[in-house]
């Protein structure tokens, strides 16, 4: 009996307009390949290889064989008499958390009560924040208020601040040290550009710092290859949901809830309004389900699910229009900068 | 009483239909840092990391563009 071959279940081919990626969420990687072998993959996955063979005709054969030699080699998939023993991942996303994760902005004209901030998030069960501060602040300002986070549910935190003199990497270990929910800080506007250090116990935080000056909540919404994530969970979540605005809720420099800062439109003020019932709006929830499927050029694209969204910049009006801040063409293959 | 008998890699390997297990086995063989961050991961996980080994995979904004950026 000829064996059949199966794709390993953490490989999930994508197909693009003119080449395809194979995203290997278990060793983080992408390869590029073919549409052709993207074709087969989904169409011939368990099957043996002469089934495709026979459809392709022998044109195709040496070709066939050749993409089934680099799926081995490279150990996205493998030979089995039983490919019914491996059945298909389940594709869907859940989260127990009503909110996983939220911005909170700060500048100088801000008057945030992160007391009652960081209790209306504990109430929606959010797991990940990030606080981006444009303007200079005080190290013990941040520390005395961080406090507030001590025995809460959200696991993460992680900070933008501007540079000042305080804001030695010395120093900012240390506010590691004592708030063990800070995973990452980075600093902007700082006079040179210096990457993270490894991560260890002497420095459990990820500090790194970078020359550009950022002062509002517009720099947001860049999309590279830099912040490309190849891992299951967000690769799931983008199947199905928006890749940046699902389970988000962000409040701007004015306090103001938002479900991105860099948005117009608010859902109330945190004075006045909690987070609980702005989650209750059912108009707040719509962008959530945008995924990139129905996205413009984004649908056509090899990297629409390892890449984060933007809804916030678009190139036009239309509400499913591209990210404005993304310059990759999926049919020139090109970024085009 | 039976001593109940610890598992091995081995006997992880030898499971009929594992290739993924078979595949996570190989990674960690192959690659001391992988074994490191492994033997790492446990001796810590009730002290510092305990917290951040749960952080965020996706960026949560995008504001740093990496092009400006020196290398």
């Amino acid at each position: 009996m000829r064996k059949k071959f199966k794709l390993f279940e953490c490989c999930i081919p994508v197909k693009g307009a003119s080449r395809s990626t194979l995203c290997d969420v278990q060793r983080g990687k992408i390869k590029f390949i073919p549409n052709l072998l993207c074709e087969i993959l989904s169409k011939y996955d368990g099957q043996e290889k002469e089934a495709a063979i026979a459809f392709y005709g022998p044109d195709y054969e040496q070709i066939i064989h050749e993409y089934y030699d680099f799926l081995v080699e490279n150990e996205f998939g493998f030979w089995t008499d039983h490919p019914e023993w491996f059945p298909k991942m389940d594709l869907t996303w859940e989260s127990p958390s009503a909110i996983t994760n939220g911005i909170i902005d700060v500048n100088k004209n801000s008057d945030h009560n992160f007391r009652k901030i960081f209790g209306d998030y504990e109430q929606v069960h959010c797991k990940h924040l990030q606080l981006r501060f444009f303007d200079a602040v005080e190290i013990e300002f941040l520390s005395n208020n961080l406090k507030y986070l001590e025995k809460s549910v959200v696991s993460s935190v992680e900070l933008i601040l501007k540079f000042t003199e305080e804001t030695t990497r010395e120093k900012l270990k240390e506010l590691g040290k004592e708030h063990p929910r800070i995973h990452r800080i980075l600093v902007h506007s700082s006079p040179e550009f210096s990457e993270a250090l490894k991560i260890s116990r002497e420095s459990p935080v990820e500090v790194v710092y970078f020359v550009q000056v950022i002062d509002s909540s517009a720099h947001c919404g860049n999309i590279s290859m830099e912040y490309f994530t190849i891992e299951q969970d967000t690769l799931l979540e983008s199947l199905s949901f928006n890749s940046c605005l699902n389970k988000k809720i962000s409040i701007d420099v004015n306090g103001d809830i938002k479900n991105c800062p860099s948005m117009t439109k608010s859902y109330g003020n945190i004075k006045n309004q909690t987070l609980k019932s702005v989650l209750e709006l059912p108009d707040f929830r719509h962008l959530w389900n945008i995924n990139k499927d129905q996205i413009e050029t984004c649908k056509v694209c090899e990297f629409r699910y390892i890449c984060t969204d933007c809804r916030a910049f678009l190139e036009s009006d239309n509400s499913l229009a591209k990210p404005k801040k993304c310059s990759y063409n999926p049919y020139t293959m090109k970024w085009d900068d | 009483m039976k001593k109940k008998k610890k598992s091995s890699l081995d006997d992880i390997r030898n499971l009929k239909g594992a290739p993924l297990n078979y595949r996570f086995i190989r990674e960690v063989e192959s690659d001391p840092t992988a074994r490191n961050i492994a033997k790492f991961a446990e001796s810590t996980f009730h002290s510092t990391t305990k917290y951040r080994l749960t952080s965020m995979a996706k960026p949560i904004s995008r504001l740093i563009n990496h092009k400006n950026e020196p290398k």
